[in-house]
């Protein structure tokens, strides 16, 4: 039986590192923290670590004080 | 060979290999927590840190130092995955969006990494090696250390201290997990795994489409996801991607890999507790309930349903085939039953009750092996659990490793218990009655891609696997929003260190008490019986608190 691929070419040929790899989409919402939208979530969530942490360092202190 | 052959072999070869380093490791790692001496490097560290490595903590200090540390981990991580595009090598990958950043950066130090984005097109590599790989080491490192904590707490007497976090921290990750990198890494690289910093190249294929190849320090980081229970792709398709799996070896290297630690630490238990059959008896309920998440996927999955799945000799959809349903079922029941959330095929796509029992794997609270760490304290709090139970049972007295187990203990672990529940059935609760909020088309429950039973099951495997920090993710479900981004940190952040907060406060009060000498009245927690009626403790409290959401999910699904 003959083979459809012909062995003397490349199986595949190579664009290079340059070509673009990761979709256009997430490249174009680069330079968030140029975005004023941006800042304030960023404050919110660092905001909501604190706050989830506070949380559980007053759990603690409440299992202390039960512990006496 | 058939696949069923195959699929007997690796559980074969599986079980050899975990069972030939059960004891070196165990007493590795044992001795790494109860040696004196301080290495030059850990002695350097404590330095620059501020730390003196001869003073010990109290439970609660050695807590604070390890929420301390989470914090700041939390939003070192925050910040570099928001600044990314700015840092080396970030293949010009935008700046994460802060809602994906912060669930990434919680789920990376709970040791959960559920992954809300696909790292081939989302992470740079500098993110992926200082940020990422560096929480899959250090949340490891914690798990372990919590464990240790606890079993100090039945080893000592008439103190409440539990040791020093920073040495314990400093000491597991500089002598175990990162040597164990090296070699496994070097292993996987060898085995044909990809580690490079090249870029992505983009092909054009036989058929003209384009095509991109991409890169990654793969090897390097695909250890230590698997063997710190982390779970954490280097790109989206996970284990079935063939630059970070390629081989039947390699697949089953990684299953190795995520229940090597894991199994090894009850050895560790029973080294420390100076009674090694105590750390067997741990070890035998741990391979029971494995073995049977193995054997319940593998059977389920066989068998299936339909002309195409017996065609196929089993369910197909959704798995590898380079590695076919044997490997896919093995697979999928060692990263449910331990806290590791890698895969190679795709849970979405298991039959209903294959994937109930991935689903019922996880709800068990990752304690057979479990994470690494985790899954020792969390089956250590069971076993009290256990003893009090046959103490109300037969008139036995409560103790546990000469220690009573009073009311007190009781609170503790009653409250570890249902912590995780509690996270997983509110969120669960709350996205499900979330209709019309903010819109119709936007609500949480309009993420559901599949209506019925199989919808709900996969919004209940979503919040179990981030409570119980496993990270595998059923699929069928749009997670990358800002209400399951930020819901979902803040479950992963509770159902992984509040947990801990009243297994060490456990640990404290049990540490406190004097040993009591075992009478006749004691129950012998080395034998058969305590190992049965442990399995029934643990199948019977996971059974009835989650049977409700089983029912109408996967068996709703398989039996209609």
């Amino acid at each position: 039986m003959n083979l459809v691929r012909d062995h003397a070419s490349r199986a595949w040929a190579s664009q290079g590192a340059g070509f673009p790899p990761v979709p256009a989409g997430l490249l174009d919402q680069s330079h968030g923290l140029c975005m004023r939208g941006d800042i304030v979530n960023d404050v919110l969530y660092i905001g909501l670590t604190i706050v989830v942490f506070a949380a559980l360092f007053l759990l603690l202190k409440g299992v202390e004080r039960f512990e006496r | 060979m058939s696949s069923a052959a195959a699929g007997w072999l690796q559980a074969g070869l599986l079980i050899v290999a975990l069972a030939v380093c059960y004891v070196p490791v165990g007493n590795y790692m044992a001795r790494i927590f109860t040696s004196e001496k301080h290495w030059r490097v850990e002695r350097g560290l404590y330095k620059i840190i501020g730390v003196d490595p001869a003073a010990d903590q109290k439970w609660s200090s050695y807590l604070r130092s390890m929420l301390a540390f989470s914090l700041v981990s939390v939003l070192f991580l925050y910040g570099m995955e928001r600044l990314q595009h700015y840092l080396l090598l970030s293949l010009g990958m935008a700046n994460v969006p802060p809602a994906l950043a912060w669930n990434t950066a919680a789920s990376f130090v709970t040791n959960t990494n559920w992954q809300n984005y696909s790292g081939e097109s989302t992470m740079g590599y500098l993110v992926q090696m200082g940020g990422l790989a560096v929480q899959n080491f250090l949340s490891a490192g914690v798990g372990i250390v919590v464990a240790i904590a606890m079993v100090r707490g039945f080893v000592r007497s008439r103190t409440d201290k539990l040791g020093n976090f920073w040495v314990d921290l400093t000491r597991i990750t500089i002598r175990y997990l990162i040597p164990l990198s090296i070699v496994g890494g070097l292993i996987l690289a060898a085995s044909g795994v990809i580690d490079n910093f090249s870029s992505y190249h983009t092909v054009t294929t036989l058929s003209g489409a384009h095509q991109t190849i991409v890169g990654g320090p793969v090897a390097s980081q695909e250890v230590i996801k698997d063997a710190g229970n982390n779970g954490g792709g280097f790109f989206n398709a996970n284990s079935s991607h063939p630059f970070e799996s390629p081989n039947p070896f390699t697949n089953w290297f990684e299953i190795f890999l995520l229940l090597l630690t894991a199994f090894a630490l009850p050895r560790t238990f029973g080294k420390m507790v100076k009674d090694n059959r105590q750390g067997f008896a741990l070890l035998a309920v741990m391979v029971i309930i494995w073995a049977a998440a193995v054997g319940g996927i593998s059977f389920f999955e066989a068998q299936g349903a339909g002309t195409a799945t017996h065609l196929a000799h089993g369910a197909m959809e959704g798995v590898e085939t380079r590695f076919g349903r044997p490997g896919c079922s093995l697979f999928a029941a060692s990263t449910t039953v331990t806290s590791t959330g890698s895969v190679d095929c795709f849970h979405d796509s298991l039959t209903p009750f294959g994937g109930g029992i991935a689903l019922f794997d996880i709800a068990l609270g990752e304690i057979a092996p479990g994470g690494v760490g985790a899954g020792l304290y969390g089956i250590l709090v069971l076993a009290m659990v256990t003893v009090f139970v046959a103490g109300l049972m037969v008139g036995r007295t409560p103790e546990y490793l000469g220690k009573k187990i009073r009311p007190t203990e009781m609170k503790y672990a009653a409250l570890y218990f249902l912590t995780l529940p509690t996270v997983i059935l509110t969120a669960a609760g709350l996205s499900l009655g979330l209709k019309n909020w903010p819109s119709p088309t936007t609500s949480p429950l309009s993420s559901i891609l599949n209506p019925g039973p199989h919808g709900l099951t996969e919004i209940m495997y979503a919040f179990a696997s981030m409570a119980n920090n496993n990270g595998s993710a059923f699929a069928g479900l749009t997670t990358n929003t800002v209400w399951y981004n930020t819901i979902g940190g803040i479950v992963m952040l509770l159902g992984r260190f509040a947990p801990e907060i009243f297994a060490l406060g456990l640990a404290g009060s049990l540490a406190r008490q004097a040993r009591v000498p075992a009478s006749e009245g004691t129950l012998d927690t080395r034998k058969p019986l305590f190992v049965g009626m442990l399995v029934a403790v643990i199948l019977i409290l996971v059974g009835l608190t989650y049977f409700p959401a089983l029912a109408l999910g996967p068996f709703a699904e398989g039996l209609h």
